[in-house]
């Protein structure tokens, strides 16, 4: 069973300086409540505001928006990161989120470990971890670095190891931020086929991207994000359009 | 904001599901202890040995400063020193629990009470490790190995229980107000100087009383150290633990159940 039911779903962000943070401010502010009965003037960033959207199995949805329009805020919210400060987000089945695929990788650590210890992060026992280093020593094509401390690895190595650990794990949902362009093109393209064998085996799909082109072949229905409102939710090709009219 | 009964039934959820992952908090504690370690020879056996060194070091200075039988004081002052620091250290470390763990709690929904376990899982492999002093000096000076012996065992449960509520606090506490780990740092050296570690309790003959009755740390250094003393610790000792372990949970537990969901924003 997957499903994704968001009601009203708002999100705040409370920005506290150093200032706010110390525990001299909030002994003072104690004191300042008393006298002026106001809140303490603290900036709030408004991320989400009234998100209502459901989500069932089959679909493939696609966020746009331009930067700071509430993309990974809701992605957050979907992983469960985020417990929504208005509103109910009920998220039913596994998630597997690849808000940031080098998540949890101990740069001293060996290639073979950090397998393990994502492995084991994503919810698999040690030997689930293990039986998985034959396959990805296979995709990544990194023989024998993989023995060695990934801080010896180029960036390159490191994101295919760290896609390769972060794709091919058993999901009900998938949350996907931007598709990283991984290494070089012969590289690029397994790393598609891969993400796709992914996207296909989870029961629901939100990726938040900026690329045109990836939504509209990946995704059948999109969502355009504006000012943490949802301003548009239906058809891909509809949401497109509807995205570059709003951009002028 | 959810109402209280729902908000404690999801904290008291998050304590459970943190314990049935236990294979991550294991690994995470694990390779914290690997990579303080990673480039160097010996490895994590510097933990031993340096715990060693100071213990030899103030045994040498304090037994003749303070006119002890060295085969007194040596066990007493080594056995103790290794129980302080499962004890400092889980406080002192209970502060960074959230802010460490800021990656993850960023990016996955795992439970939030994980972080506590793998401080506390961390912690329980150091003093595993500086336990080979407590075997060194037990067969060096004779201590006797008998029933009080397996005192430990609950001695242990105690303070690992206890610090799951410190954890939960500090950690908390630490993540919205940054002045906080000092403070708490400050404070444990405090505690170090009015608890029996350095001196033994009996060397006090009674006086300041309060140093030894009404010092927490003092009742949780008891039934830990006693017992691998070969010796049974004050019921009191027990009494004030035991208290102090409750008393904690009732106060930690609805904070953690209110605040448990804005760690994440604070971080």
């Amino acid at each position: 069973m997957a499903a994704i039911d968001l009601v009203q779903v708002g999100v705040d962000y409370p920005i506290y300086d150093s200032r706010a943070r110390s525990l001299k401010q909030a002994i003072t502010d104690l004191g300042g409540r008393l006298s002026r009965k106001g809140d303490g003037g603290r900036i709030v960033v408004e991320a989400l505001r009234n998100v209502t959207l459901s989500l069932r199995p089959g679909e493939r949805v696609g966020l746009i928006g331009r930067n700071g329009a509430g993309k990974s805020t809701l992605l957050k919210v979907l992983a469960g990161v985020y417990e929504p400060a208005f509103g109910r987000a009920e998220i039913t089945g596994r998630v597997a989120s690849m808000l940031n695929v080098t998540m949890g990788m101990d740069f001293e650590a060996t290639g073979y470990e950090n397998i393990v210890i994502r492995g084991v992060l994503l919810g698999m026992t040690f030997a689930e971890a293990r039986s998985r280093i034959p396959e990805i020593r296979e995709f990544t094509e990194l023989g024998e670095y993989l023995s060695l401390p990934m801080r010896s690895y180029s960036s390159g190595m490191v994101l295919r190891l760290a896609f390769a650990v972060a794709t091919g794990a058993e999901s009900d949902i998938l949350l996907v931020d931007e598709i990283i362009g991984a290494g070089d093109t012969g590289f690029a393209r397994k790393a598609r086929e891969r993400l796709e064998t992914t996207v296909e085996r989870a029961k629901i799909m939100v990726i938040a991207s900026h690329d045109e082109g990836v939504v509209a072949s990946m995704c059948t229905r999109a969502i355009v994000l504006s000012a943490g409102r949802i301003a548009f939710d239906g058809p891909t090709k509809d949401a497109l359009a509807f995205y570059k009219s709003s951009l002028g | 904001m959810s109402a209280w009964p729902n908000l404690l039934s999801t904290a008291g959820e998050d304590l459970l599901d943190a314990v049935r992952c236990w294979r991550i908090w294991c690994i995470l504690a694990t390779n914290d202890i690997k990579q303080r370690y990673r480039r160097s020879l010996l490895g994590q056996l510097w933990l031993t040995v340096s715990m060693g060194i100071t213990i030899a070091a103030i045994g040498a200075v304090y037994s003749v400063l303070l006119n002890q039988d060295p085969t007194a004081y040596l066990p007493s002052l080594g056995v103790g020193l290794v129980c302080w620091t499962l004890i400092s250290s889980v406080v002192i470390d209970g502060c960074s629990t959230f802010v460490q763990s800021a990656e993850y709690m960023g990016q996955t929904r795992l439970p939030r009470s994980l972080f506590v376990l793998r401080v506390l899982f961390r912690n329980l492999i150091v003093f595993g490790h500086n336990f080979i002093i407590v075997v060194i000096l037990m067969v060096a000076f004779a201590i006797p190995v008998n029933w009080a012996t397996l005192l430990i065992v609950p001695g242990l449960m105690l303070t690992l229980i206890t610090a799951m509520w410190v954890g939960l606090l500090l950690g908390t506490l630490s993540v919205r107000f940054g002045d906080l780990p000092p403070i708490v740092a400050s404070f444990i050296q405090i505690a170090f100087l009015v608890t029996p570690i350095i001196y033994t309790p009996e060397s006090l003959n009674g006086r300041l009383w309060a140093v030894t009755h009404l010092n927490p740390f003092a009742s949780f250094l008891a039934i830990l150290r006693e017992p691998l003393l070969g010796q049974i610790p004050d019921a009191t000792h027990y009494i004030m633990a035991v208290l102090f372990m409750i008393g904690g949970f009732v106060i930690t537990f609805p904070f953690f159940a209110r605040f448990r969901t804005r760690i994440v924003y604070w971080l």
